[in-house]
């Protein structure tokens, strides 16, 4: 591909690119876009495969895997797809290699993202009372994550060195803090309601 | 804050807590996040080598990845070449009835005029040699004569007369340009409105004139031509309003002359309707004749007929279209 062109391709939107590659069938412009997901899917393929080179090797297979198995139809949410064939692509290589991991889903902990306004934004009075008054019900380790994630802005690195909490242990008290929230707010507004 | 900056170790400030707060509900990018902090470590270099085995990859294509709409794409694009250029080398190449087709600037036209003999004067020539020419009864009002269509030739005159054949106007003009030059010998204007021919001619009072067809040759070359007649005929077709000027048989006499000379009670219908479109070549004959629209075959054949018979048309520029339509009131 020329210079120019590829310039200009890098300018489309993944939308756009897929459309693109679903037009023009062109390889070179199905690897544009793949490339934007490499960070995604590597980080992916560590966390099941735990080792750099297996993960790296799965990443150039799954790039021939999407690209046969692309669907055809328009208007499909490809990254939530793609994260899909990844995840099953390392369980079948961990099955294969017969390893009893124990592989952690997390799904459970993601809960529906659209009820998090009021912990994110909250936009009543209201939703700040019942915030307020709920963080003070927390555990003390999930209190202050969430204190300092939302309120003070920290990064989980942020966290980890102000409070001396492992990293795991300040996602796992932020995931957990925002569910308990959530159950707190809830029955807050209701019983306002 | 973009995703590679946090995994090559930007993990710290606002954005990185946006970047954080985005992952709680991406699950993609919070699985992501999850593998690199599992590891830890710098994966600058991981993601470039990643990106460069890819580039590489990109150049051999997989071969469950055939491209059939592509192989099937370049497939119709060259056998359409190879039609084209086959058709091409035959007409230049090999043509069955001798005829010289000469593909060139004007200057080598005149040069070679002798040599050039015009595709549809040939083709005019040979459909007359085809119909069997019968003496008919010189009508008094012209000088032209005409035959009947043996029944026999039915199927050439559907055939020549059903498809259309593209003007080649360079190959055209060229010839109209260097060859036969008619001067005219007398012009007026007609004015249509009227619905009354002026005199043409000015040496033969109108009251003596008949309707007539007059040619003058020179060795084969029209030097002079016109048609004439009475005053008091009017004109039943042409364009009304439009002032025309006449320099000797046109559309408007062949319409006239056909209205009066045609079989009569043809077309079963009350009304019927042709409309050709065609062109006067070198020789002042109609050729390159096209139907464009037809609700009576007997009419049409009629047409072609007469057209076929008339006598040598006045040089007009471009296409002329022609619609004829009779009305069969019982």
């Amino acid at each position: 591909m020329a210079p120019e062109s590829t310039k200009n391709l890098s300018k489309l939107s993944n939308e756009e690119l897929l459309q693109e590659f679903q037009t023009m069938q062109d390889v070179s412009l199905f690897s544009i876009l793949y490339q934007r997901y490499i960070p995604y899917v590597y980080g992916v393929c560590l966390k099941y495969l735990e080792n750099r080179v297996v993960a790296q090797d799965a990443v150039i297979d799954i790039f021939e895997l999407v690209l046969i198995k692309l669907p055809d139809y328009e208007d499909f949410n490809f990254k939530r797809w793609l994260h899909i064939v990844v995840k099953g692509h390392c369980l079948q290589i961990i099955e294969k290699e017969k390893k009893n991991a124990f592989v952690k889903i997390e799904e459970g902990v993601m809960e529906n993202d659209s009820f998090f306004g009021p912990i994110d934004n909250p936009q009543t009075k209201e939703e700040l009372d019942a915030l307020s008054y709920c963080i003070t019900t927390l555990p003390e380790e999930q209190r202050k994550s969430i204190h300092y994630f939302y309120i003070e802005n920290k990064s989980y690195a942020d966290i980890v060195k102000m409070t001396g909490f492992a990293l795991n242990l300040v996602k796992s008290y932020i995931q957990n803090g925002r569910s308990n929230l959530k159950n707190c707010i809830v029955k807050k507004l209701n019983i306002s309601n | 804050m973009d995703f590679k900056e946090y995994i090559q170790g930007n993990k710290y400030g606002k954005s990185a807590n946006q970047l954080e707060r985005e992952a709680l509900s991406d699950h993609f990018l919070q699985d992501a996040i999850d593998g690199y902090d599992a590891i830890g470590g710098d994966f600058s270099n991981d993601l470039n080598e990643l990106e460069k085995r890819l580039r590489k990859k990109v150049n051999v294509v997989p071969e469950q990845a055939f491209n059939y709409k592509k192989f099937f794409s370049v497939a119709a694009v060259i056998l359409l070449l190879i039609i084209g250029i086959g058709g091409g080398i035959y007409l230049v190449f090999f043509d069955k009835n001798d005829l010289q087709t000469f593909v060139g600037n004007k200057d080598d036209v005149a040069s070679q005029s002798e040599d050039i003999v015009a595709l549809d004067a040939k083709e005019i020539i040979e459909f007359d040699e085809l119909i069997p020419f019968e003496e008919a009864e010189a009508d008094p009002k012209t000088d032209v004569v005409f035959s009947e269509i043996n029944d026999n030739e039915q199927a050439f005159y559907d055939e020549a007369t059903s498809t259309s054949i593209e003007l080649e106007t360079e190959y055209e003009a060229s010839i109209l340009e260097n060859e036969m030059k008619l001067e005219p010998v007398v012009a007026t204007t007609i004015d249509d409105n009227a619905a009354v021919r002026h005199e043409v001619s000015e040496t033969v009072p109108v009251e003596d004139q008949a309707n007539s067809f007059y040619v003058d040759e020179i060795d084969g070359i029209v030097t002079d031509q016109h048609f004439t007649q009475k005053e008091t005929e009017t004109i039943p077709y042409g364009e009304a309003g439009e002032e025309q000027t006449y320099i000797g048989f046109g559309t408007t006499e062949f319409l006239q002359y056909f209205e009066e000379n045609r079989k009569q009670n043809i077309c079963d219908d009350s009304k019927a309707e042709v409309v050709i479109n065609f062109v006067i070549d070198a020789q002042g004959r109609p050729s390159r004749l096209f139907v464009k629209k037809n609700t009576c075959d007997e009419l049409r054949k009629e047409i072609i007929k007469f057209l076929n018979k008339s006598p040598q048309w006045s040089q007009q520029k471009g296409a002329i279209d022609m619609t004829i339509e009779i009305n069969n009131w019982n």
